[in-house]
């Protein structure tokens, strides 16, 4: 495996697009040229030497989950679009990051152990993105003016998510160990959002289809939704298999999957309450409420 | 070559390729699965008039399945992917989406199979249109299932079957001596088959006594019964392959996923019908001169595979 490692010298004082640092074409490159590497910086453009120290580590192990890590350590709240259109390897973000991580991603790896900006996840396509910390407004939603936000791979925020989670968002998985702004699941297409805490004001407004599961109680249903609904133990068997199998993952980007463990522990047996909607639109999509005791399985 | 009392044939049975998929299906109880899987099987013995051959493969215990509850796992083979997907489509459409508490699933593992893959039939894709707008598609991992409400609850399904490049038409004919020695032997023969993954046998209980060769002297019958092994035509028939002491043959189809799956279950089966004081003079196999199918399995080379497992005595013949 070849790992190659950024050290943040400085924080630049603006903005640096790192969409560039992709860990197998930093990989193909030596520490010099990748040292010499263009990153635009709004208007301008800067070297990556001049942001960070290269290092390069070459280990032996064949068997590691990647074949080319990418890691970057210091507080990289400057460098925006971390991770984007990522297709294969892992990127570590040792601390925080900016915008739009993981635009557009399709598949990879990208960990981050501190905080991420907003629009993290936006449009992701596949792979995993996992953020210790918290994450900014607009989390796996849609640039302005696109019709689809994710559409596959999971995204795992281990602190609070900001407004619009998931906003036009159509399929994957996104777990939020903390809680939701304002506005999650918004427009919701289709997909899975698990919130273990509490989602802000006007959540699910506008979802077509799609599960928004929570796992503690809402200050209220939304009121274009219906209760009720029986007879969906089977599919929910096939939900918490999905959400035990993510344990692995979870383990290995966190390593504890405390945050998430009310997800990992769902029984199939244990059915939560359900509410259809938004009926306002296609009326198709679900909210799922598992923060008490659930009603046993026929 | 001869096992116990059993002559075993100098011939081999002639396969030919298929299609082919498995479908898990899972239910509230063992019972109610069961009786969906019955119901997809029936009418599937020969794809001469049924459309595909399907039969039950084992029962699933509720840690073996997708959804955690009880099931069954059944095969089914066709002709061709277009008629494999026709007969999938109207069979799990009549008879497990009718059936109480039960879901389908795609049985077969892309990764771990050792048929070489085909196409993927639809399943849920086909099924889903009965939910008449309120049905919802669900991506669970890298698995789409459509969920179809009905009367109690909701009906779950994969939304594609993988299916395989499969082998159909492994045959042993059982030559005894009478009717009860025969069936008793037959259904020793299917019971050791069915311990074995991967195959069924689609007659009847596992055993068909219609025989068929190819064509007919009517114009318009495919096929029409095996008269060499008739025994009621010994000295009429211009051909017969029996000997005066014969009094019952039955044949034991089989359909596997592989060839070496359907080469095991004959040698199971040959071991099971040629145990001593089993009343099965001969063991035969049907084919038509090697011309047709790709798959042939002599059985004296199952025999001897046997014979060199020490499952059986076997011998040259006396």
């Amino acid at each position: 495996m070849t790992a190659t490692t950024l050290r943040i010298k400085a924080a630049p004082g603006f903005r640096v697009d790192g969409s560039a640092l992709q860990p197998g074409a930093l990989a193909a490159l030596s520490t010099a040229e990748v040292a010499r590497l263009q990153l635009p910086a709004g208007n301008d453009v800067c070297a990556v030497g001049d942001l960070f120290d290269v290092a390069r580590m070459e280990t032996g192990n064949a068997n590691a989950a990647h074949s080319t890590q990418l890691i970057i350590e210091g507080d990289a709240c400057w460098l925006d679009r971390l991770g984007a259109n990522l297709t294969e390897g892992r990127i570590h973000a040792t601390g925080d990051t900016g915008d739009y991580a993981a635009l557009q991603m399709a598949g990879g790896t990208l960990q981050i152990d501190g905080s991420a900006g907003a629009f993290a996840g936006c449009e992701m396509r596949g792979g995993q993105l996992t953020v210790a910390g918290d994450c900014g407004d607009f989390a796996a939603g849609a640039l302005p003016g696109d019709m689809e936000g994710m559409t596959g791979g999971l995204l795992a925020v281990q602190g609070n998510a900001g407004e619009r989670l998931g906003d036009r968002m159509r399929r994957g998985c996104v777990l939020v160990g903390g809680n939701a702004g304002d506005f999650a699941a918004s427009r919701l297409v289709a997909g899975t959002i698990g919130i273990a805490g509490v989602p802000g004001a006007n959540y699910a407004y506008g979802m077509r289809r799609g599960t928004l599961l929570l796992l503690r109680e809402p200050y209220r249903i939304p009121p274009t939704f219906a209760a009720g609904g029986r007879g969906y133990d089977v599919f929910w068997a096939l939900f918490v298999r999905m959400l035990a199998a993510q344990r692995d993952a979870l383990a290995t980007a966190f390593g504890s999957t405390a945050a998430f463990a009310p997800f990992l522990a769902l029984t199939a047996s244990a059915l939560p309450r359900r509410h259809a909607g938004d009926l306002a639109v296609d009326g198709r999509g679900e909210l799922l409420v598992a923060s008490e005791p659930g009603r046993t399985a026929n | 070559m001869q096992i116990n009392q059993t002559l075993i044939d100098d011939t081999f049975a002639e396969a030919f390729p298929m299609k082919a998929t498995r479908l898990v299906i899972t239910a509230h109880t063992a019972a109610w699965a069961r009786a969906a899987a019955q119901s997809l099987t029936g009418f599937a013995t020969s794809v001469i008039d049924c459309g595909c051959e399907a039969g039950i493969e084992h029962d699933l215990a509720a840690a073996d399945t997708p959804d955690g509850r009880p099931g069954i796992s059944v095969l089914m083979f066709a002709v061709s992917s277009k008629e494999l997907a026709r007969q999938i489509a109207r069979r799990v459409g009549q008879c497990v989406l009718t059936c109480p508490t039960t879901a389908v699933f795609s049985g077969i593992d892309p990764a771990t199979s050792r048929a070489p893959l085909s196409d993927r039939a639809p399943l849920g894709g086909a099924l889903r249109f009965f939910g008449d707008g309120w049905q919802i598609a669900k991506m669970l991992g890298d698995t789409r299932y459509w969920r179809v409400p009905v009367m109690d609850g909701e009906f779950v399904c994969e939304e594609t079957a993988v299916t395989v490049k499969a082998v159909g038409g492994g045959n042993l004919l059982l030559l005894a001596r009478d009717t009860d020695h025969a069936l008793a032997a037959a259904e020793a023969a299917v019971a050791a088959m069915h311990r074995l993954p991967n195959v069924i046998t689609p007659f009847p209980g596992g055993v068909v006594r219609s025989g068929s060769k190819i064509g007919s002297k009517y114009a318009g019958a495919v096929a029409s019964t095996n008269d060499p092994f008739c025994p009621t035509l010994i000295g009429v028939a211009k051909r017969t392959e029996l000997t005066a002491e014969v009094g019952c043959v039955l044949e034991i189809v089989i359909d596997g996923l592989t060839d070496a799956d359907v080469g095991a279950a004959m040698t199971a089966g040959i071991e099971a019908a040629s145990r001593a004081g089993s009343g099965v003079l001969r063991i035969s196999a049907g084919n038509y001169g090697g011309k047709l199918g790709p798959y042939h399995f002599h059985l004296r080379e199952l025999g001897a595979a046997l014979a060199a497992q020490g499952g059986a005595a076997a011998g040259s013949p006396r």
